[in-house]
């Protein structure tokens, strides 16, 4: 092992080789920026499986299904708590648009519709002793003609609300609040006024 | 230092030394000592040259190739698993992304949730703070016991719910998992305490098993404007304070 004291010399020369190697570090950084961005970007679509891929099984397309309370065995989704209810449909509004309607009788319940790759395309939530009923068309967003609306059509409607949906297929979440075991038939009864289905044309 | 001396192809003699000193260094590096040849040899002199410089400039490319590998995926995977001040905020030990679920989400919070395969509210309409460490930074552990304090928070419905580090619910015979706004038994003056612990313990508590890491998850359903951290400046008071009491 050859060995000797740090000069002045080698304290300049490693202050120095930075600016000796630059073009290295610089074509180095520019590299670690594009890996970044493109790790970044490509995780969403890399996943082995979404959040709905993982419900798929359990989800009929096109219909309210009321989930069990959850519990450490029937667990789809992490950090998907026991402290809620949850009724879910899978929508596929590719062939013909699907009329949601949700049902919010207090505070702590809500609806959110997910695309297919998890992004929130609408929610909305419940309020104290303000019981919401909400109706929502859900059709494709798409240069297909696909009818005229209500509205075009001279129907103005006050109970259907069309909602464009970015995707064809995505999920539509009721949240209830599980309020213990005294409340629970209560809160199923409601929650299972929400329905889920395709309109025909 | 030992110096050797070459005959050069003119016939003149001449001492090395820092031509020397960098092959046998090289050789020592490489392993390739057993290969250490007559040093009068010319052409097997350049051979070891030859191949001292591929190795070189191979091992020149490696180093590049594995510090742009471990600098964009680790900071990509940093990024997106536990966030930055651009994509989350933090207040004590609770920690929120701050446009998750929303179509307008940055690329981290995206590919965030997209991993982590959840589908929580958009943070239009509702916060979700996680807290993987105590009040003092330390990470939440199953043999450690924990209290949970807080006041009655200001929201349309609010749930604390603790898992395991990988967000699976903690298996207890009590099968409880949660408190929410309706649920929890609040003191007299309107605050709360939680207990986080492997054995019972009266009041609320929380059992945490033999998880290991926790995660405790803050749900706040429509929160009143005092969360937000862009109009006060003191939120993290609003949220209650994870403290251990004990460790096993």
């Amino acid at each position: 092992m050859i060995s000797r004291r740090p000069t002045r010399q080698d304290g300049i020369a490693l202050l120095t080789w930075p600016l000796k190697k630059w073009r290295i570090i610089a074509a180095a950084l520019t590299c670690i920026g594009i890996l970044h961005i493109g790790t970044t970007l490509a995780v969403s679509n890399i996943v082995r499986s979404t959040a709905i891929d993982r419900l798929k099984t359990d989800l009929p397309v096109n219909q309210m299904r009321y989930l069990p309370a959850i519990t450490p065995d029937n667990q789809k989704l992490p950090f998907m708590g026991s402290d809620t209810l949850y009724a879910m449909c899978r929508f596929d509004s590719s062939a013909t648009p699907v009329q949601l309607s949700a049902y919010l009788p207090g505070s702590g319940w809500s609806l959110a519709i997910h695309a297919h790759n998890g992004v929130s395309l609408y929610t909305a939530a419940g309020q104290e002793d303000l019981p919401i009923r909400l109706n929502l068309k859900l059709v494709p967003s798409t240069t297909r003609f696909s009818g005229l609306t209500p509205e075009a059509l001279g129907v103005i409607s006050r109970q259907v609300k069309q909602q464009i949906v970015e995707s064809r297929n995505g999920i539509a979440i009721i949240r209830a609040p599980d309020r213990g075991h005294a409340y629970r038939q209560k809160t199923e009864i409601d929650i299972e006024k929400s329905t889920c289905y395709p309109i025909e044309r | 230092m030992t110096t050797l001396a070459r005959q050069e192809p003119n016939g003149a003699r001449r001492l090395d030394e820092s031509n020397d000193a960098i092959m046998k260094q090289s050789f020592m590096k490489s392993g390739l000592m057993s290969l250490r040849l007559p040093q009068k040899n010319l052409l097997l002199h350049k051979i070891k040259r030859r191949v001292y410089s591929t190795f070189n400039t191979a091992s020149d490319i490696l180093i590049f190739v594995g510090i742009v590998l471990i600098g964009g995926l680790g900071s990509s995977w940093y990024m997106v698993s536990a966030g930055s001040n651009l994509s989350t905020h933090a207040l004590g030990p609770w920690v929120a992304w701050t446009s998750e679920g929303r179509a307008d989400a940055d690329p981290y919070t995206r590919a965030h949730f997209a991993r982590e395969g959840r589908l929580n509210l958009s943070s239009e309409i509702a916060a979700t703070y996680t807290a993987t460490t105590d009040q003092d930074g330390i990470r939440l552990h199953s043999s450690c016991e924990y209290r949970i304090a807080g006041q009655d928070l200001d929201a349309n419905w609010w749930s604390v719910s603790v898992f395991d580090h990988g967000g699976r619910l903690i298996p207890n015979s009590a099968d409880r998992y949660a408190y929410t706004r309706d649920t929890i038994a609040l003191r007299p003056a309107g605050d709360f305490v939680i207990t986080l612990a492997r054995d019972a313990r009266p009041g609320n508590w929380l059992p945490t098993g033999g998880a290991g890491r926790l995660a405790v998850v803050l749900h706040l359903l429509e929160p009143s404007n005092a969360f937000d951290p862009s109009t006060t400046a003191n939120t993290a008071a609003l949220l209650p304070a994870v403290e251990k009491v004990s460790c096993r």
